[in-house]
């Protein structure tokens, strides 16, 4: 991979260049700023497949910058991953909210980056292939040009431009870096769509992508005033990690998600109008949960919204079912 | 790659063992600043923080992770202190201090 390390302590850069001269497969330029970073970027003809970006730095940070290069078609979807020695959970809030994939806290061992950039690798190699597609494509055009690649239903679909909402390697990312307590008071909540499957077969990609989106959005602005994170684990189906709430009313909050839904009035590109409602499986508490129980907890959550959904069809075809009688 | 990058990692040992003699220099103006003039000792103290949280930050995967503990744990109590007018600025200069003359041990 080609990559770009933004850090304003030149040992730590000296570091990963010495790291990464050790390494057949990636290269390193570094830069001791943000703005040397985009000086670089603007310059440098060959695409950087993975950032590395500290986050306390003069001048524009690293949180910031994350969001600068999401803004950018070229690394709309390029591995960010931050290397940083602010620990706290705010931190780590803000920079997967900026789109970071994954935190890595200073002082690092050198085995475990490796082992990280191995993990992006593969993120890095579907960027490129995004990005390619994208050049000099508009935000609105994005969604068109991107899901010219084939759509599968149960794989995530990359979600763009939407607050609060992350890619979902990303979202495995940030519950396996929160510690114990930090998890304590979080809880992981999933929401399906209703007949995803039928809606994946009757629309285009396109329009499929646009309904995936929207529903994010209606997701994620509704669990606000709440610290939230949201992504789109593929079948319909999207995970949200909420802090700090005692109690849910979910019936509530599933009738207001699917109020903000209806009120987008989604369409199909032909104007056809669509009937889109969620529903949510149980919320599940992430007390004590660290690590793979974390990442445990998303599936779970996952398959209990899809099951939430297929008891909510049972029920429904139950009303009109009248008993047979001799 | 584990002895091509030991190799690799000794010429930036010496810089940062170079670069920390300047730092401690650092810390130790910001230190006299902070005790001789208590309005700039608000500023002088994060000047320090921010020294150490450099420190801190590399010295733990250059092999003194004894020293970059001890700055994180100054660095934050520095922090902590901060803006909170009931703790004395003075009782944070001996640990600062302890923190100059502390001898460095790799591990």
């Amino acid at each position: 991979m080609h990559i770009l390390a933004v850090d304003d302590d030149p040992i730590i850069l000296e570091i990963l260049s010495a790291f990464v001269e050790t390494m057949d497969d990636h290269e390193i330029v570094t830069a001791e700023s943000v703005a040397d970073a985009l000086n670089i970027i603007e310059h440098q003809e060959k695409h950087f497949d993975c950032f590395l970006l500290d986050i306390q730095m003069p001048g524009t940070d690293g949180i910031e910058f994350c969001g600068i290069l999401r803004e950018m078609n070229a690394y709309l979807r390029t591995p960010i991953i931050m290397l940083t020695a602010m620990s706290e959970k705010s931190y780590i809030d803000k920079a997967f909210n900026a789109g970071a994939t994954d935190y890595i806290t200073k002082p690092f061992e050198l085995n475990g980056l490796k082992g990280r950039l191995s993990l992006v690798e593969k993120i890095a190699i579907e960027a490129r292939n995004t990005s390619s597609k994208l050049t000099n494509a508009s935000p609105l055009r994005r969604n068109r040009d991107l899901v010219q690649q084939e759509l599968n239903l149960h794989s995530p679909i990359p979600i763009f431009d939407v607050d609060g909402v992350i890619e979902n390697h990303a979202m495995e990312n940030y519950v396996t870096k929160l510690s114990r307590s930090e998890l304590c008071g979080s809880v992981v909540i999933g929401f399906t769509i209703r007949h995803a499957a039928d809606l994946f077969c009757n629309l285009s990609d396109f329009d499929f992508s646009c309904v995936i989106t929207d529903v994010s959005e209606a997701i994620s602005d509704c669990l606000l005033p709440a610290q939230r994170l949201v992504s789109y684990a593929g079948n319909g189906t999207y995970v949200a990690v909420v802090e700090g709430v005692t109690h849910i009313d979910l019936e509530r909050l599933v009738n207001q998600m699917n109020r903000c839904i209806h009120a987008m009035e989604l369409c199909t590109s032909d104007g056809m109008s669509l009937d889109v409602r969620i529903c949510a499986g149980r919320p599940n508490r992430l007390v004590w949960r660290k690590g793979t129980a974390a990442v445990e907890a998303l599936r779970e959550a996952h398959i209990s919204a899809e099951d939430a959904a297929e008891q909510l069809e049972r029920e429904l075809s139950c009303i009109w079912s009248t008993e047979m009688t001799a | 790659m584990q002895a091509g990058l030991a190799a690799n990692l000794e010429p930036i040992r010496a810089r940062f063992l170079k670069l920390l003699q300047e730092r401690k220099a650092e810390i130790q103006h910001n230190l006299e600043v902070a005790a001789e003039a208590p309005d700039q000792a608000d500023q002088a103290l994060l000047n320090i923080a921010a020294v150490l949280h450099k420190i801190a930050g590399t010295a733990g995967t250059l092999g003194f992770e004894q020293l970059g503990t001890r700055a994180r744990e100054i660095e934050n109590l520095i922090l902590e202190h901060n803006g909170d007018q009931s703790v004395q600025h003075s009782e944070l200069y001996p640990v600062i201090n302890a923190f100059l003359d502390q001898p460095l041990q790799a591990t």
